[in-house]
């Protein structure tokens, strides 16, 4: 995920920091299964101590740089809009926001201090695979025709050009690197370090998918995770709905092929396939939950439409649609805000934020075929209310 | 970033590259250089520190004194694997001074992804 600052966890970041101290080691799932330093809970540590130490200065750095130099940079814009004879408060545009923003040399500071932390992140790890590449290949090339779970590969597919790029600059995005879903998973846990907490255990998509609600019925045969990514939700949903046919898509190969090994390293049975998300291939009405995990704020905003309309085919009636994202919706608004999701999106290269931002997504979805579910209370309070079911 | 050579099925195409490399923030590229520089040496930094509490805690279990530390000396090929090893040190922290960006600021990039 990206993500939109919300909380500083320096605590956190001390506790991660910390070596680990509980070890413990993944069932084997299969002969080439790599774990060179054990693992912690779920969590594989890092190949080499000198990684992990790399990773642990890039994430220090990311609290820090949430905790104390994003604030100043707000501090900063916010004295140079008054300066400028402006209202904070007030509604504005990107290009009158970057004006002011552009001339404080620390706000830019903050800004190139965060790329080149960002860039140092992804670098060591993909070095790190690319070097110890034969071996990270044979492991994955080993799980890909194993269970629980299964996978499905479509080499041969159109990726549509929307997809590949470089999202938070992870060199070769999610459909380009043989090893995007590990860089992906060990490079995100910072990020969410920095901004909602520990996730090294899944603990924050258990957490969401323990508050997805049911249809009327009560019945969940079959579970839809659309833009899954490295399966930490599709995941997380197979452990809460265990007898449920639980599908992961995604169209990083990748990324799907590390979310499947991944999800058989502990026993997880969730299903992984190579698609789009507005196109997955399975029939009509299959479903009974749909569900994604910050995906959509990744694709272009008729791209949301489509995809809008493809979990409505595939849903039964009643069926539940809950797709989390954030509050999406404005191409104006506060300096801060705008100054924010400028970051995000030129910065962190987050291509299509614009796009989703130029779209209600709440009410693309209402227009669609659904109807929210009354009295579900939102999943998480950043990603708005979006509880709704099939009609 | 390098692409990965192999010959095995890998599952992955071509990406689109971010244009990010081509942005200046501090007035001159080679400020924005040296933040690059002082971010990787932290980083390298830290690694090693962190490193070395590794080593003291395993000594003092094994009953390794810091005399015998000072005393030792690499192998050839302990010193030959250790250039290596500082060849990419210099290379992670000091690469980025030899970028050369565009002049641009952040008010001249484009947005992108407007699907409209």
């Amino acid at each position: 995920m990206n993500r939109r600052t919300l909380f500083g966890t320096a605590a956190g970041a001390t506790a991660l920091a910390a070596f680990a101290r509980e070890r413990s080691v993944l069932a084997k799932s299969s002969d080439m299964d790599v774990e060179l330093r054990g693992s912690t809970g779920r969590m594989e540590r890092l190949g080499t101590l000198e990684l992990e130490s790399q990773q642990d200065f890039t994430l220090g750095f990311r609290v820090f740089h949430a905790k104390k130099m994003r604030r100043m940079s707000g501090m900063l814009l916010n004295d140079a809009l008054i300066e400028a004879g402006l209202d904070p408060k007030e509604t504005m545009t990107y290009d009158q926001m970057l004006e002011i923003a552009d001339k404080n040399p620390q706000i830019n500071l903050a800004s190139r201090t965060w790329i080149a932390n960002q860039q140092v992140t992804w670098k060591t790890l993909q070095d790190y695979f690319h070097a110890n590449a034969d071996m990270y290949l044979s492991e994955m090339e080993a799980a890909d025709n194993i269970g629980p779970g299964t996978l499905e590969l479509s080499p041969d597919m159109y990726v549509p050009e929307y997809t590949r790029h470089e999202i938070h600059i992870q060199p070769d995005g999610y459909v380009g690197d043989p090893f995007a879903g590990h860089v992906y998973h060990y490079g995100t846990n910072s990020f969410y370090i920095s901004v909602l907490g520990h996730n090294e255990q899944d603990q924050i998509h258990k957490n969401v998918a323990g508050r997805l609600p049911l249809p009327a019925d009560g019945k969940v045969k079959r579970i839809l995770d659309m833009g899954c990514g490295i399966g930490q939700m599709s995941a997380a949903l197979k452990e809460r709905f265990p007898d449920a046919e639980v599908w992961g898509v995604d169209i990083g190969g990748p990324m799907v092929r590390y979310a499947h090994m991944r999800a058989n390293d502990f026993g997880n049975g969730a299903n992984f396939r190579q698609a789009l998300a507005e196109e997955t291939g399975f029939p009509d009405g299959y479903f009974d939950l749909v569900t994604s995990y910050i995906m959509h704020h990744e694709v272009p905003g008729e791209k949301t439409k489509e995809i809008i309309e493809e979990a409505n085919r595939v849903l039964r009636p009643g069926g539940v649609y809950t797709p989390l994202d954030f509050v999406s919706g404005g191409t104006t608004g506060r300096a801060a805000q705008l100054h924010g999701r400028w970051f995000d999106h030129r910065w962190n290269n987050e291509v299509w934020s614009l796009s989703y931002h130029s779209i209600d997504f709440t009410k693309e979805i209402a227009k669609r075929g659904f109807k929210k579910i009354a009295g579900a209370p939102p999943i998480a309070r950043q990603f708005g209310d979006r509880n709704f079911a099939k009609t | 970033m390098a692409k990965l050579k192999t010959t095995r099925p890998t599952y992955a195409v071509d990406a689109i590259p971010s244009d990010i490399t081509d942005a200046q923030y501090l007035g001159n590229p080679v400020l924005d250089n040296l933040v690059s520089t002082v971010i990787a040496m932290g980083t390298e930094m830290w690694a090693t520190k962190r490193r070395l509490k590794v080593v003291e805690a395993v000594m003092e279990q094994k009953g390794v004194t810091s005399e015998m530390i000072e005393q030792y000396v690499p192998t050839d090929a302990q010193a030959e694997a250790w250039e290596v090893d500082r060849d990419r040190f210099i290379d992670l922290a000091f690469g980025p001074l030899t970028h050369t960006s565009g002049t641009h600021f952040s008010s001249d990039f484009k947005k992108r992804g407007d699907d409209s």
